[in-house]
């Protein structure tokens, strides 16, 4: 057989061993040895009640001091029950309750190649430690706890109170306790959990540990003396003879166990992790003969009664809950007295520790799957391959008893590591989460529904009045005779201009969007209509896209006004300009070279209307149509500089008109008609009675009232609502 | 149909899908968006192409060699790398010209901001003082109260802004001074009534528009009716 | 330096431009004058570019093998049928005038109208959640425009101080909005200066 030298102490090891027998340190870089400090022990096995300790709970905390263990049978769980009636006759279907990784799983094929690990650690393995040793690595709490149960150490090397209970890794579920020959009866068999080994052990509670502990202790003095000959059949048969075997149990006289390693349960010998078993009692050893180092060969160990020995078990339910305050009903019906248990070696438990109690918060705490556990667990684990090429092979197809089983899915829930603490606070957070969502999403919802709704009440209330007044035409709305000084100033200058003997030359620029096309185009209609009146020539130019569309619109709209206007003659369009500010630099700087053409791709400045004109200076005004602020500041500052004495007019939005309004006060702006308020002054002033603004003063007036009027009852009510609801 | 006519039913049924968004969303009304962002995409190209590209880069080409034309191979070189910026690895082809257009953007914005904004606003603030035009005690009074209340409200609407530099993390450099303080806290008044007054500018241009597509669709449906 | 080539044509065309403005020596107006005439443009083919890119974008999420929006391809034949038509009867023609007058200012003036009714809302529900005396001050500010904004003030000349209190309520907002256009100058001019100083370098994404 090949073998692997360890690179720590030199010896060697067999090829499929992760760990140095000898040095006990890992052969390979990726594996990791296994804790098997006694510190570790101690907290991880405790962990195992996590989750699954309601059914230990039962007998535990129920039994009697000195009761025999079947004065628990009334409050053997329903699922033990079942087993025992199981027993012998009919293995339940098993489940597997928590699938173990594969890479966690060793090897059945190796198992039955070589001993594990773990066994092989046996025979290497030393005396056990002393409970001094063991209490170093404990944490003070934990030694407190011993020294407050035990205060004077005494021996209580027993069955299974007296070993140092390891960690129980995964990889020694079923398969590794079914290469066990279990000749006793399996009737009984305590109330097992799945085990998950945590290694946190710090959220457990103090007062657990108490229960657990006294419990513990109380299970030993209770179990009596177990049959181990199993043991000692495996020490004898599989164990190298020569090996230096464990220390003499008498040599650990005066020695005291920690208290806290002796509740661990005898049949645990099949959860022992391979590491742990170092720490196994000399009495396991005592009547073995010293094994050699030779390997043992698989086909030594009897595989035929192992179904019988593991009916009604899982993988998990090998693994004992510490908990348990008694040995499993199959160790104490065993008849035979454990050879390696004499009478001098047993621990002198102290009779008067008082019985665990199971604290009701964690018997409440009791996951469902512990309470009613899949039976149904791992036959398939323990069945043996009767032909084809993995014949006699234990488990190998695991996947058949999974198709062929109708058993509920394995939970794995079961087997999450939640401290206590962390499930309180998850307890916590999920009552938060559910307050939140069953408080929120109505609240959402209902503030959605409750905008929806007044979004439609409002526009209908709008909709509704602005059209009823639009063809009712009830003409309530007085025009303005209170003029705004710009729109004074705008009807000035137009006035000025178009009354001169020369007709003027505007340059407008046509600065809105399609948007608010609607409101502009009807203040500016009027306006250009008087400018066509005076017979005045409009260059249009635009730094919106659809400016140039919006061109012809709006002078066929005035030019209906004015039929004698020749609008081929004395309109032009210069297109649009790209790029904003700096169009309008290029426009201010030279117009000619900004604007060479017009809209039809023709020269523009060698027609009639701007022959000889070179720069924005050269026309008479300039009138602005903008609902932009951005753009009408870049007109002041662009294009204004430049125009020198040219008045700057400006026809606004009412949306832009307060941002306008320094420029008007500074002088920048000679004059502005602003909003459908400022084209209603407008057409005051020019004494229009038809006007395009005329039109919709009412149902602009209305409209706006109606708006303060909605406001105003919303404020009152809001504010009404926030009054009464305050003093909640 | 007159096709006029036809226009007028495009029309008024655009305004009214677009108008049944106050019931709600719907797909209708975004398929209307749909088709009215791709309508202005390619108005928007087609203006483009023929107000800016054809007559300031291809009619200048097409008239002469580019060789006879030094002015246009910078510009025709640099339109070309800003095709680039279509692509996403070799869009830093496309930043030299965008460095030209940010750059002269720059300066003009500076030009613009000095001339029009600055000297023109600071000279409003101060113009009101000047009361040597003025015949009455009486509008001398209502002209420096008026002028008062400029200066003000604009120093303090300033104050509110706090030009400060920023340390590199993004924090402010510290508090600022208690005058400051004061002064923005009236600046804050002026801007939340400019701010108002911007509101209901805005509220009565909406209600313009709607008044106008409102009576639009009257319009339509008036001889439809009668 | 991160894009010397890049940050060497922002500053030197920038620094030109502004001595162009500020200096009228002929031969720096011109160069500013050609800069800018450059800068319109490729602002214009910049323009081009962004619309391919928009149209790229729709082009992806229709032919997209997850989440595929099909309302873009409505875009796509819109931007088809109005680029093909544009580019045949070009942008002056009566017909493209209509597809800008009775379809985009159909759909935008609507969206516009609906703007009002959501405005309105909105100012309903001012005090819903907010109750700062900014809150209240802008509300009051708003209301008060509104009633001055409706011309039903501008009507009752016959009431003695109307006139000078719409004067001077009229006046408040100017000051706000001269100290917010005098803020915009100085942010304008601190940040353009950053440009030409390289500092800021928005072209070198």
């Amino acid at each position: 057989m090949s073998e692997i030298i360890c690179p720590y102490c030199g010896s060697s090891n067999d090829i499929d061993a992760l760990t140095c027998l000898s040095c006990k340190k890992p052969l390979y870089d990726d594996v990791e040895v296994p804790d098997n400090s006694p510190q570790q022990d101690g907290m991880d096995w405790l962990n195992t009640f996590r989750g699954f300790d309601t059914e230990t709970n039962a007998s535990s905390s129920t039994a009697e001091p000195g009761g025999e263990s079947t004065d628990a049978e009334p409050e053997i769980p329903e699922w033990l029950a079942r087993i025992r009636a199981l027993k012998g006759d009919e293995v339940p279907p098993l489940e597997e309750e928590e699938p173990l990784p594969p890479e966690e799983i060793p090897s059945l094929l190796d198992q039955d190649a070589d001993l594990p690990d773990w066994i092989k650690e046996i025979k290497a393995s030393d005396a056990p430690q002393s409970s001094e040793e063991n209490n170093e690595d404990f944490p003070d709490w934990l030694k407190d706890l011993s020294d407050e149960e035990n205060p004077t150490p005494e021996p209580e090397v027993a069955v299974g109170s007296g070993m140092v209970l390891p960690d129980i890794p995964d990889d020694l579920s079923v398969d590794e306790g079914a290469e066990l020959n279990f000749d006793s009866q399996s009737e009984g068999t305590g109330p097992l959990e799945p085990v998950s080994l945590p290694t946190d052990t710090g959220e457990l509670p103090d007062e657990f540990f108490h229960d657990v502990i006294t419990g513990q202790t109380q299970s030993a003095e209770e179990v009596g003396q177990p049959d181990l000959n199993w043991l000692i059949e495996r020490a004898d048969s599989n164990f190298p003879q020569d090996e230096p075997t464990a220390q003499p149990l008498d040599e650990l006289d005066g020695q005291s166990l920690p208290t806290l390693e002796q509740p661990e349960p005898a049949p645990s010998a099949a959860e022992t992790e391979p590491g742990e078993s170092t720490e196994l009692p000399e009495w396991m050893f005592e009547s073995g003969e010293p094994a050699g180092n030779e390997t043992v060969e698989p086909t030594e160990i009897d595989f035929a009664p192992v179904e019988d020995n593991l009916a009604g078990t899982s993988s998990q339910d090998l693994i004992t809950a510490p908990q348990e305050a008694e040995l499993p009903d199959w160790l104490l019906e065993d008849e035979a007295a454990p050879p390696a248990q004499s009478p001098e070696y047993l621990p002198e438990a102290p009779s008067d520790i008082e019985t665990g109690q199971m604290p009701g918060w964690l018997h409440a705490m009791r996951p469902v799957e512990a309470a009613a556990p899949n039976l149904v667990a791992s036959k398939e684990e323990s069945r043996i391959e009767a032909s084809g090429p993995l014949a006699g092979y234990q488990g190998v197809l695991p996947g058949q008893g999974v198709v062929t089983h109708y058993s509920k899915p394995p939970v794995y829930s079961a087997r999450m590591q939640v401290t206590d603490k962390q499930r309180i606070y998850a307890t916590l957070f999920e009552t938060l989460i559910a307050d939140e969502t069953r408080v929120g999403a109505p609240a959402a919802a209902k503030t959605k529904s409750s905008q929806l709704v007044m979004r439609l009440v409002v526009g209908l209330v709008m909709l509704v009045a602005l059209v009823a007044i639009l063809i009712l035409q009830p003409g309530f709305a007085a025009f303005p005779t209170l003029v705004p000084p710009e729109s004074v100033a705008f009807y000035d200058s137009v006035q000025t201009l178009t009354s001169a003997a020369t007709p003027p030359r505007v340059l407008v620029g046509l600065d809105y969007d399609p948007s608010l096309s609607g409101e502009l185009r009807t203040i500016s209609t009027s306006v250009v209509e008087d400018w066509m009146a005076g017979n005045s020539g409009l260059a249009f130019i635009s730094i919106s896209p659809t400016g140039p569309a919006l061109v012809s619109e709006l002078v066929n709209a005035a030019a209906a006004q004015n039929p004698g206007y020749l609008t081929a003659e004395r309109v032009i369009n210069l297109g649009y300009l790209p790029g904003g500010a700096s169009a309008l630099a290029a426009l201010a700087i030279n117009p000619t070279r900004a604007a060479p053409t017009t809209m039809d791709g023709l020269p523009a400045w060698e027609s009639l209307l701007l022959q000889g004109m070179t720069a924005v200076a050269d026309f008479d005004a300039i009138l602005l149509l903008t609902d932009n602020a951005e753009n009408s500041r870049a007109w002041v500052e662009q294009v204004k500089p430049a125009a020198g004495d040219t008045p700057l007019l400006v026809i606004s939005s009412a949306q832009v008109a307060p941002a306008l309004q320094p420029y008007i006060q500074s002088g920048q702006i000679s004059g502005m008609v602003s909003g459908f308020t400022g084209g209603a002054a407008y057409e005051q002033l020019t004494q229009s009675v038809n006007g395009p603004v005329r039109r919709y003063w009412d149902a602009y007036q209305g409209g706006m009232l109606l708006i303060a009027a909605l406001m105003l009852i919303g404020a009152a009510a809001f504010g009404i609502k926030k009054f009464v609801r305050r003093p909640k | 149909m007159a096709p006029d006519l036809l226009w007028t039913f495009i029309a008024f049924f655009l305004t009214i899908l677009v108008l049944s968004y106050v019931l709600g969303d719907n797909a209708l009304f975004r398929v209307v968006m749909m088709i009215f962002v791709g309508i202005s995409a390619g108005y928007g190209a087609v203006l483009l192409f023929y107000q800016v590209i054809m007559p300031r880069l291809i009619a200048p080409l097409m008239t002469a060699p580019i060789a006879n034309q030094p002015g246009l191979i910078i510009p025709a070189a640099l339109s070309i790398l800003l095709l680039f910026k279509l692509s996403p690895r070799l869009s830093i082809l496309g930043n030299p010209p965008m460095a030209l257009l940010t750059g002269v953007g720059a300066a003009i914005a500076i030009g613009g901001a000095v001339s029009g904004t600055l000297f023109g606003q600071i000279s409003g603030t101060i113009s009101p003082f000047d009361l040597s035009g003025l015949s009455s005690a009486g509008s001398a009074i209502s002209q420096l109260f008026g002028g008062i209340v400029l200066l003000t409200g604009t120093v303090c609407s300033l104050a509110y802004f706090h030009f400060g530099a920023r340390k590199k993390g993004g924090e402010n450099t510290g508090a600022q001074p208690i005058l400051i303080q004061i002064l923005a806290r009236i600046g804050q008044v002026f801007i939340a009534i400019t701010l108002g007054a911007l509101f209901a500018g805005v509220l009565a241009a909406s209600l313009a528009a709607l008044i106008e597509r409102l009576d639009f669709l009257i319009n339509v449906l008036k001889p439809l009716i009668s | 330096m991160r894009a010397p080539l890049s940050t060497t044509i922002a500053i030197g065309a920038g620094t030109l431009t502004l001595l162009g403005f500020f200096i009228p020596v002929e031969a720096l107006t011109s160069v500013r004058s050609l800069l800018i005439e450059w800068a319109v443009l490729l602002a214009g083919v910049a323009g081009l570019v962004a619309i391919a890119h928009l149209l790229s974008v729709h082009w992806r999420k229709m032919t997209a093998s997850r989440n595929r929006n099909v309302t873009s391809a409505f875009l796509l034949i819109a931007f088809g049928i109005t680029f093909a038509a544009g580019m045949v009867l070009k942008p002056g023609h009566p017909t493209m005038q209509k597809v800008v007058t009775h379809i985009q200012v159909p759909i935008e003036a609507s969206l516009m109208g609906v703007l009002a009714i959501s405005l309105t809302v909105a100012a309903i529900r001012l005090f819903q959640r907010r109750g700062g005396w900014m809150s209240v001050l802008f509300a009051v500010s708003a209301f008060v425009f509104l009633i001055i904004g409706s011309g039903f003030l501008s009507s009752s000349a016959n009431i003695p101080v109307l006139k000078d209190l719409l004067a001077a309520v009229n006046a408040l907002p100017v000051a706000g909005a001269r100290g917010i256009l005098i803020g915009i100058a100085l942010g304008s001019l601190t940040t353009g200066l950053r440009v030409l100083l390289g500092t800021d370098r928005p072209y070198s994404g």
